[in-house]
């Protein structure tokens, strides 16, 4: 047998110790990934209206890998744990440290890159899914599909400087291993950590300062206070599980009524002397699902504040659809006939006026004959600006009449047209009149992008189509921050699963000798689901609070009502989801200890 | 009588092919204080968990205070575990994250009894043990030794009918060994509680009234003590090394 065949053999015979940091690289990659995929993809960047929205995902994915980093290494720690005994067998039966680094490097680099592999197919799948399946939702154009070369590569990059820094710290753990230490890892009992008084004193005062900051914040510091707010909260929130929590489990102690009753003296003792186990963990997940949780909330709320009326009709607008053909490269209209069948289809009665532009100097102004405009707008008391001869009689700053691109029309004399138009570019410009019950963006959209202005040189505007536009744009929007309320919330679960499963493995030694001292399988359930309850719904509960401060501080006075009630909706569905996972997380937990 | 094992066996493997346990017949008086011996492999560890609760037999009974152990609904079992038997372990199986005093507690509190009776039975538990300056220590603080005691405190903190212990003195020095074995003689001669002992070491085994021998799941020999426990030692010796002797003919 070669080194070569140890190595595979260790390999196969270890798959199930790999489970869990196989699992952890999967989903941190999922998440960088999928972040990655959005701020990539070209065909979101054509939207130029998504362009904000991939700013902020830059500045997300820079916490999602600070984040990543802490819990890639803390999975590779528990790896290297639960390969620590056969490492230190093997140096005991005198195999060299390089050639125990060696082999640690290929463990871990198949696991790697197994996990690099799944977490980008998986994501990729994912991606399109959720893409798919929320534009069908939100009755958007979906985005179509798109190779994430560069996404892959960067995903890529970043991952092989984890790794290599990961490889580079287990290197040196092994050089320095202290073989009787290694071969007791795992055994050794876990002493109860002294609980520091005034540091979870800090962190108290450090969060509800945090939130009293938010809470009183104006429009004058909002800026200036979301830097210490954030740092306050996060700080505060490590403090709290470290300190604070194992401190109040400690207090609950000194209740004897309490904790001398029946399992409550167990999860009391357990969870003080677990939490401390559980604090990177569960900030890590806290700091994720808050994240996630507050930009979803506050994306979902300024998305949804104007859908209600985007898609309503202009009833202002005097002529809802206007086609301009700017120059005559084609002699017959393309788009006038389909927005009239449309109209037939709807069966709207329609008015189809048509008049000739002027357009000149750089063609965003244009000559309107005086006799056309009374013909267009008789009885319509438009601003009249200018000298006599001329009349500004659409600006951007009234939108009653009709949607144009040209800055300004001017009304001038027929007389003087007839004069000086030779010579200058000539537009028609049709207008269809009607009052329809709905808003025809939707409708238009087919046409508007059937029509080719450089073949045709027509061009649609309709009040409808902007609103229908913006639409959109919105729900662009949320679908976004649905797809990365769901990236953050699979990486927290993941990270759930990750302790949990763990723990689970470590924990079933002790809950065994609790059924030998006498406990009822009931007492042990009930007791570690207590535990199970607090250590996964503590993290819930604060990245809920943490959004709600985030949201009134965002949201303030003069917010719609609606605000209140899709922050209310949004956090009774993610209280839901968690609660949901807990039952399977739980199931599985209780399985584990007590088969 | 207290306990009665008849014709007790216990196989396992998937044809039932590894006899643990073949045909024991057995009885225990109340105020016994009885060792089990035998080569490792023998079946003794099977019988105490069979006794114990812990381990259902492929057949026969295994009768406490007439009450047949197999017979016990699941869920009441652990009640039953915890007020009639006490059992002590080789590993201690102290709850790390309780303080001494809390594991002494435990089976007392989980009966949800008054915390003033807890108190009570505390203070005479740990003046029978002897470990007042201990309380408020982790079992991890502690020494062996201690912690042994302690765990033979939480066995006989409910007032069990009886006492089991599986190598108590496995993980101890001839010293501490010395010192928990005189605890169960105290108990078992003050206190009337019934023990059974479960042991590889001798002169563990010289501190009990009576020794019972197992080899390969049948009961092998049996010897009492008389006054003297020296004598007695030298008579385990005896019998361990016919034992060992017909061990190496076969």
């Amino acid at each position: 047998m070669t080194f070569k065949d140890i190595i595979k053999d260790e390999i196969r015979g270890n798959i199930p110790t790999y489970k869990e940091y196989f699992l952890a690289t999967a989903f941190s990659v999922l998440a960088v990934f999928m972040t990655l995929m959005v701020i990539f993809n070209p065909l979101l960047m054509l939207n130029s209206l998504a362009v904000n929205f991939v700013m902020a995902t830059k500045a997300v994915l820079i916490i999602i890998c600070i984040f990543l980093v802490m819990f890639i290494y803390y999975s590779q720690y528990t790896f290297l744990r639960h390969r620590s005994r056969d490492y230190a067998m093997f140096t005991i039966l005198g195999m060299k440290r390089s050639r125990l680094t060696f082999l640690n490097f290929c463990e871990s680099a198949t696991v790697y890159f197994a996990g690099f592999m799944t977490g980008v197919l998986v994501s990729l799948l994912l991606e399109k899914l959720i893409f798919m399946g929320f534009a069908k939702i939100l009755d958007i154009p979906e985005f179509g599909m798109y190779l994430p070369t560069k996404a892959i590569i960067v995903t890529f990059i970043i991952f092989a400087a984890i790794f290599a820094v990961m490889q580079i710290v287990s290197c040196i753990m092994l050089h320095r291993m202290d073989v009787k230490k290694y071969l007791l890892f795992g055994q050794k009992t876990q002493k109860m950590k002294k609980i520091n008084v005034p540091v979870a004193i800090i962190g108290a005062i450090l969060i509800l300062g945090g939130y009293y900051l938010a809470l009183t914040v104006t429009d004058n510091n909002l800026f200036q206070r979301i830097i210490p707010v954030v740092l306050m909260v996060v700080v505060g929130l490590y403090f709290f599980y470290s300190e604070l929590c194992p401190w109040v489990f400690q207090l609950m102690e000194k209740h004897k009524a309490c904790y001398f009753k029946g399992v409550n003296m167990l999860w009391i003792s357990d969870m003080r002397y677990r939490i401390k186990d559980f604090t990177l963990i569960l900030y890590l997940i806290t700091v994720t699902m808050s994240v996630g949780l507050t930009g979803f909330t506050a994306v979902f709320n300024v998305a949804t504040s104007e859908l209600a009326d985007a898609l309503v009709p202009n009833e202002s607008t005097l002529y809802p659809i206007a086609v301009l053909k700017v120059t005559p490269y084609c002699d017959t209209l393309c788009t006038v006939p389909k927005i009239e069948k449309l109209l037939s289809d709807e069966q709207i009665s329609y008015t189809e006026s048509t008049v000739n532009l002027y357009t000149i100097l750089d063609k965003s102004k244009a000559l309107i004959r005086n006799s056309d405009l009374k013909y267009l707008f008789d009885g319509v008391n438009m601003p009249v600006m200018g000298t006599a001869d001329t009349m500004r009689l659409l600006d951007s700053e009234h939108k009653m009449a009709v949607h144009l691109p040209l800055r300004y029309v001017y009304a001038v004399k027929d007389d003087v047209i007839n004069r000086y138009t030779e010579g200058y570019d000539e537009c028609s410009l049709t207008l269809f009149e009607f009052k329809a019950p709905k808003n025809l963006g939707k409708q238009l959209i087919p046409i508007n992008d059937s029509n080719d202005t450089q073949q045709t040189g027509e061009m649609l505007y309709s009040s409808g189509l902007f609103k229908y536009f913006y639409f959109i744009m919105r729900r662009t929007y949320l679908l976004l921050s649905f797809y990365f309320v769901i990236v953050f919330y699979v990486c927290a679960g993941c990270m759930l699963y990750f302790k949990f499963y763990n723990n689970a493995t470590e924990e079933g030694a002790k809950y065994l000798s609790y059924l030998k001292m006498g406990l009822s399988p009931k007492e042990i359930r009930k007791s570690a689901t207590i535990q199970i309850a607090t250590l996964f719904l503590l993290p819930t509960l604060m990245s809920i609070l943490n959004a709600a401060m985030a949201m009134s501080a965002l949201l303030r006075d003069g917010a719609p009502a609606t605000f209140m009630t899709n922050t209310l909706c949004i956090i009774l569905f993610t209280l839901f989801i968690q609660v949901i996972y807990y039952f399977v997380i739980r199931s599985g937990y209780l399985r584990k200890i007590l088969p | 009588m207290l306990l009665q094992i008849n014709n007790l066996t216990k196989y396992y493997g998937k044809d039932n092919v590894t006899k643990a346990l073949d045909g024991i017949n057995m009885s225990v008086e109340k105020g016994d204080f009885i060792g089990i011996m035998g080569p490792s492999g023998s079946g003794k560890t099977t019988l105490l968990n069979i006794i114990a609760t812990i381990d259902k037999p492929t057949s026969g009974s295994v009768l406490l205070s007439g009450q047949e152990l197999s017979k016990i609904d699941e869920e009441k079992l652990s009640s039953f575990r915890r007020n009639e038997l006490g059992i002590v372990f080789q590993d201690f199986n102290l709850i790390d994250s309780l303080t001494v005093k809390e594991n002494l507690a435990l089976p007392m509190v989980l009966e949800k009894k008054p915390v003033s009776d807890i108190e009570n039975r505390l203070s005479e538990v740990v003046r029978l043990l002897g470990i007042e300056t201990l309380l408020e220590k982790r079992p991890y603080e502690i020494s062996g030794g201690e912690t042994q005691r302690v765990a033979i405190g939480r066995a006989i903190f409910n007032a069990p009918s009886l006492l089991l212990a599986d190598e108590p003195t496995g993980n101890l020095d001839t010293k501490n060994s010395n010192a928990v074995m005189n605890l169960f003689s105290e108990i078992n001669d003050r206190h009337g509680v019934t023990t059974l002992v479960v042991t590889h070491n001798p002169e563990a085994a010289s501190y009990c009234k009576k020794i019972i021998f197992i080899r390969d799941g049948r009961l092998y020999n049996k010897i009492e003590r008389g006054e003297n426990r020296k004598q007695f030692f030298n008579q385990i010796m005896d019998v361990l090394s016919f034992l060992s002797t017909a061990q190496d003919v076969e």
